[in-house]
């Protein structure tokens, strides 16, 4: 194999790559990825067996060939080497010789006969999407997910794909859900599938950096990712997910209206003086106002109200505040609806003026 | 035919049976003949075993022996001069008292025993052999001489059971030096084969037995504490809890004086322990019970090694009350085997292996794993250590060495703790202090640690426990024998903010977990939570159980790393933090967290002194 490469998009694309692989991987090949340069376009690849990860670039190729070496190594010396000049990658029997300007490396390879590589692509039906929103839906739900491994399909996102409701995303960790939605103008048929935290995570991050329209791809088995010149496949959680529809009240009597940031500007300083640990803080819903106070076992306290529209009965409930916290942040509106029952009933946040997304999070009893 | 099926065994078959009961192997012929002899007042006792006690076990004493008669009726079976009446069962002082062990004995071996009453001028000598008794005269003589020949001669079952002479030996020096905790003031001597292996000297007192008993290193390594607890008295050599072990077999348990294996006793001493030993290590203590004997039933196990108590709650009070007592004490005392271990390591000779059977516990029978010290080959290369990794690991991370080493650097069980001036941050993991008497290693994490989980625990102490409820309850099948002691207990868990709702005959599901412990799997949580519960019995026991758990884990992940710089002012806060805090000689794994040089140990160190 012998290429030449712009340095700043080659950067780009490694960089993108060895975010997924494994710092310290048992086997060696792991922490490598794989160059693969064939037909004027270098393909570069990284994988952990549970999510593979390539990246095309369009470039001059001397020489076609396919060698693997390792992913850090290769990261660090490019992203040392000069911003304008080119680099010239070269293999030379089982190593490879990078150049660029004055400098040159060596580094040793793998063949990429053994290299693992990223399975065919196995999913039943695809949608397009904007990139920069399904980056957003990710964002606005990824905190619920579940770091507990006992229970594997919590830790994941699911996303639904249904021709009634669109597109959504439902993350829950057992004590509060996140749920946001949007409907497709496609036509769609019914699929869902659990997406590991990681990928949910690497996902996010290629959305991110993506101009315009992204494939996104739901199987039985897998999940898959087309932006541009990147494309991610992972594995999916093979478990059931707990019935979502059935954990969101749909009858809470109570509703108050409240300053989205007037209310987290409050929490937070209120958690200043809550248990460290448990961050918990009391929701007084009385007429008109919200009073939240918190207190910890050194007798230190907060109090403050807050206005809000409300009219019905005095009601007090207590909660984490980090989970109203990471609610609040998620929602977009100005103000946010919050409906709740009793002090040990779910209490769901909505945004103002839409039901698309959803919020529920449990009371704790203190 | 006769119509007569059943019939009264003849005398040696019942005997024979008793023995099997009684008599498992050499040992248990020692520890009956050896209880015999104290219950008979001697003073000092003499053991001599050949080929591990298959040949011979001969036990003499010198205590009031018995008269031509009694001796004779000794060998039947229900025969004793310990007890009389059912009533007398509830008062039981003496070793014996179920006139058994003689006569099942001298059923499965050739039994000789030659002894006179005191102040009698005649003696007398008796011998059976497999059911046969022949009785002689005798010259008068102080005591009582009992031999045992060719154990098992005719149970050739039991002797292929028999394990090999070591650890046949193993377990006969265990129950001497057992007997010879509880009688200290009496000497014992044990001679295998022709050599010399235990002698206690006569007139002990009970510290002085226990150092002898358990290794002089004991003796720099561990406290005295002494409580009443509900008419309990407890009297306990505690080691330190950086002064830990493998496994359970340096805990040695003795109930009115007589050694005790039990599985309570043992979660009892290292629940007292829990807050400052790491789960996976245990302690090394001595503890003597001493109660009304109408609160224990001895009468529950042939070789008498298990006990009931009337009250076990009330037991397990008292020792995790008095270890509690015992660490408050030593609380901020580290362990002299690091500092001895540094020294070792620095003066790069190898550290002096004592024999490897000095100081040791095993009761388990059969086992006789006790006395190889484990991790010893860890140590055996230790000299020539010179890097930080190796240093951290000898220092901070070790398990602790058997050995008889004198530990010569005096360590305050009371008092202030003073750790110095910090001079310097070694490798961004140890402060190196100065101190009045020498200087100081402090490992910065360990230290971090605990200041990190007292602060917490007084906290919490003090705080109700929230309860995070379930958006999805989890299910839960525990199995038919917890779901049964679920549904008489649901309350318990209550105030550990659990609450279960049962939905079939044998699952649940979890409502609600603490809000502490929410990020955790509810599951295993609450699983752990009723194991403790049934185990324990004790409420609060299993809430802290529960707290300390939770604490472990996040003092350890909010604590400054090793590896992290610390300025000299932040170094200085730290020493200060940590003479204040309780329990500070170990981290909540059970690590020193500093280590002591004195000027002596460093004169030493260049040869200055010897
Ligand atoms: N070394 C001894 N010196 C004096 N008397 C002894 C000695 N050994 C045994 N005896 C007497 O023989 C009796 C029978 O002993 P044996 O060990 O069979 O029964 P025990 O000690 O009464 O009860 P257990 O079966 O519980 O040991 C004892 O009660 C005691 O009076
Ligand atoms: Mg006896």
């Amino acid at each position: 194999m012998h290429i030449t490469v712009p340095r700043t998009s080659f950067l780009q694309h490694v960089q993108r790559c060895q975010n997924i692989v494994e710092k310290r991987s048992p086997n060696a090949i792991l922490s490598n990825l794989l160059l693969r340069a064939s037909n004027e376009t270098l393909e570069i690849v990284a994988t952990d067996l549970q999510i593979g990860v390539s990246s095309k670039v369009h470039i001059h190729i001397q020489d076609e060939g396919e060698i693997t070496i390792s992913a850090k190594k290769l990261f660090d010396i490019v992203k040392e080497l000069d911003v304008d000049s080119d680099v010239e990658l070269k293999t030379e029997s089982s190593f490879m010789e990078i150049k660029s300007g004055r400098s040159k490396f060596r580094l040793s390879t793998l063949p990429a006969i053994d290299y693992p590589g990223i399975p065919e692509q196995d999913t039943d039906f695809s949608i397009q999407f904007e990139g920069k929103d399904l980056a957003t839906m990710i964002g606005a739900t990824s905190f619920s997910m579940s770091t507990d491994e006992t229970r594997k399909y919590l830790t994941g996102t699911l996303f639904e794909i249904s021709p009634e409701q669109g597109l959504q995303l439902i993350a829950t960790d057992g004590h509060r859900m996140a749920l946001v939605g949007t409907l497709l103008d496609q036509n769609v048929e019914a699929c869902r599938a659990i997406v590991p935290r990681k990928a949910v995570a690497e996902i996010k991050k290629i959305c991110e950096e993506t101009q315009g329209q992204v494939t996104l791809s739901l199987g039985k088995r897998q999940v898959r990712l087309d932006a541009g010149e990147h494309s991610l496949t992972s594995k999916v959680i093979d478990a059931k997910f707990p019935v979502y529809q059935d954990v969101i009240p749909s009858d809470n009597p109570e509703e108050a209206v409240v300053d989205r940031i007037r209310m987290d500007q409050i929490l937070r300083r209120s958690m200043i003086v809550a248990n460290e640990f448990t961050h918990d803080v009391r929701l007084q819903f009385s007429n008109n106002s919200i009073q939240v106070s918190a207190h910890n076992t050194e007798q230190e306290q907060a109090e403050e109200f807050v206005e809000a529209d409300y009219t019905g009965k005095d009601v007090s409930i207590g909660f984490n505040g980090r989970y109203l916290r990471d609610v609040l942040s998620a929602v977009q509106t100005e103000r946010v609806r919050i409906q709740f029952k009793d002090e040990l009933s779910p209490v769901l946040i909505l945004e103002d003026g839409s039901d698309a997304s959803k919020y529920v999070v449990m009371p704790m009893r203190i | 035919m006769s119509d007569q099926l059943i019939h009264i065994l003849p005398a040696h078959v019942a005997n024979q049976i008793a023995a099997g009961e009684v008599v498992e192997r050499p040992a248990s012929v020692v520890k009956e003949l050896l209880e015999n002899s104290l219950d008979a007042g001697a003073k000092s006792i003499t053991v001599r075993i050949a080929e591990a006690g298959k040949k011979r076990i001969e036990v003499e004493d010198n205590g009031y022996g018995m008269s031509a008669a009694d001796a004779e009726l000794a060998l039947k079976r229900h025969a004793t001069s310990k007890i009389s009446t059912t009533e007398d069962l509830h008062h039981i002082a003496s070793h014996g008292f179920r006139g058994e062990a003689l006569p099942s004995i001298a059923s499965v071996s050739r039994f000789r025993m030659q002894t006179s009453l005191q102040g009698s001028h005649e003696g007398v000598e008796l011998r059976m052999d497999l059911g046969e008794l022949e009785t002689r005269p005798a010259a008068p003589r102080k005591g009582t001489r009992i031999e045992v020949l060719d154990l098992f001669l005719n149970t050739p079952a039991r002797l292929n059971f028999m394990r090999t002479d070591k650890t046949e030996e193993a377990a006969i020096i265990e129950v001497m030096r057992g007997l010879a905790i509880c009688n200290p003031a009496v000497a014992l001597n044990l001679e295998l084969d022709g050599r010399k292996r235990l002698s206690f000297t006569e007139g002990q007192n009970e510290r002085g037995r226990v150092i002898a008993v358990m290794g002089s290193e004991f003796a720099g390594n561990s406290i005295e504490q002494r409580i009443e607890h509900e008419g309990i008295q407890i009297s306990a050599h505690l080691g330190l809890p950086t002064y830990h072990h493998r496994d359970t077999s340096r805990m040695l348990f003795l109930v009115n004086g007589r050694v005790i294996r039990d599985k309570q006793l043992i979660a009892a001493l290292r629940a007292g322990y829990r807050d400052v030993m790491f789960h996976d290590r245990y302690p090394v203590a001595v503890i003597r019970l001493e109660m009304d004997p109408v609160n224990v039933d001895v009468n529950v196990h042939p070789a008498k090694r298990e006990v009931r108590f009337k009250s076990p709650q009330a037991v397990r009070a008292a020792i995790v009350a008095c270890v509690r007592a015992g660490v408050e004490r030593m609380g901020q005392t580290v362990s002299s085997m690091p500092t001895d271990q540094a020294l070792q390591a620095m003066q790069k000779t190898s550290p002096a292996f004592p024999d490897a059977a000095s100081g040791s516990f095993s009761y388990q029978s059969g086992s006789g794993a006790g006395f190889s010290s484990g991790g010893r080959s860890k140590f055996a290369s230790g000299a020539r250590s010179s890097n930080a990794a190796d240093l951290q690991h000898l220092l901070f991370g070790a398990p602790m060495r058997e050995s008889a080493h004198e530990p010569e650097a005096g360590y305050e069980i009371q008092g202030t703790l003073n750790l110095g001036t910090p001079l310097a941050q070694i490798h961004s993991c140890y402060i190196l202090s100065q101190s009045e008497d020498g200087v100081v290693l402090i490992d910065q994490h360990a230290a971090h640690e605990r200041i990190t989980y007292e602060k917490m625990k007084s906290q919490l102490d003090r705080g109700q426990l929230a309860e995070q409820i379930m958006l999805t309850p989890e299910k839960w099948s525990p199995g038919l024998s917890i779901a049964a002691w679920l549904s008489d207990h649901a309350e318990t868990l209550k105030t550990f903010a659990v609450d279960l709702d049962q939905t079939t005959e044998e699952s649940f599901s979890i409502r609600s977990v603490p809000a502490l412990l929410s990020g955790e799997s509810p599951v295993e949580l609450v699983a752990e939570l009723v194991d403790a519960c049934m185990l324990i019995g004790f409420e609060a026991e299993g809430r802290s159980r529960v707290l300390e758990r939770w604490l472990g884990n996040r003092a350890c992940k909010g604590s400054i790393k090793a590896g992290r710089m610390l300025a000299i002012e932040d170094q200085d806060a730290l020493l200060r933090e940590m003479e204040r805090t309780p329990n500070i000689a170990q981290c909540n794994h059970g690590r020193p967290t500093y280590v002591r040089l004195s000027l002596n140990d460093l004169d030493r160190l260049f040869g200055r002194k010897e």
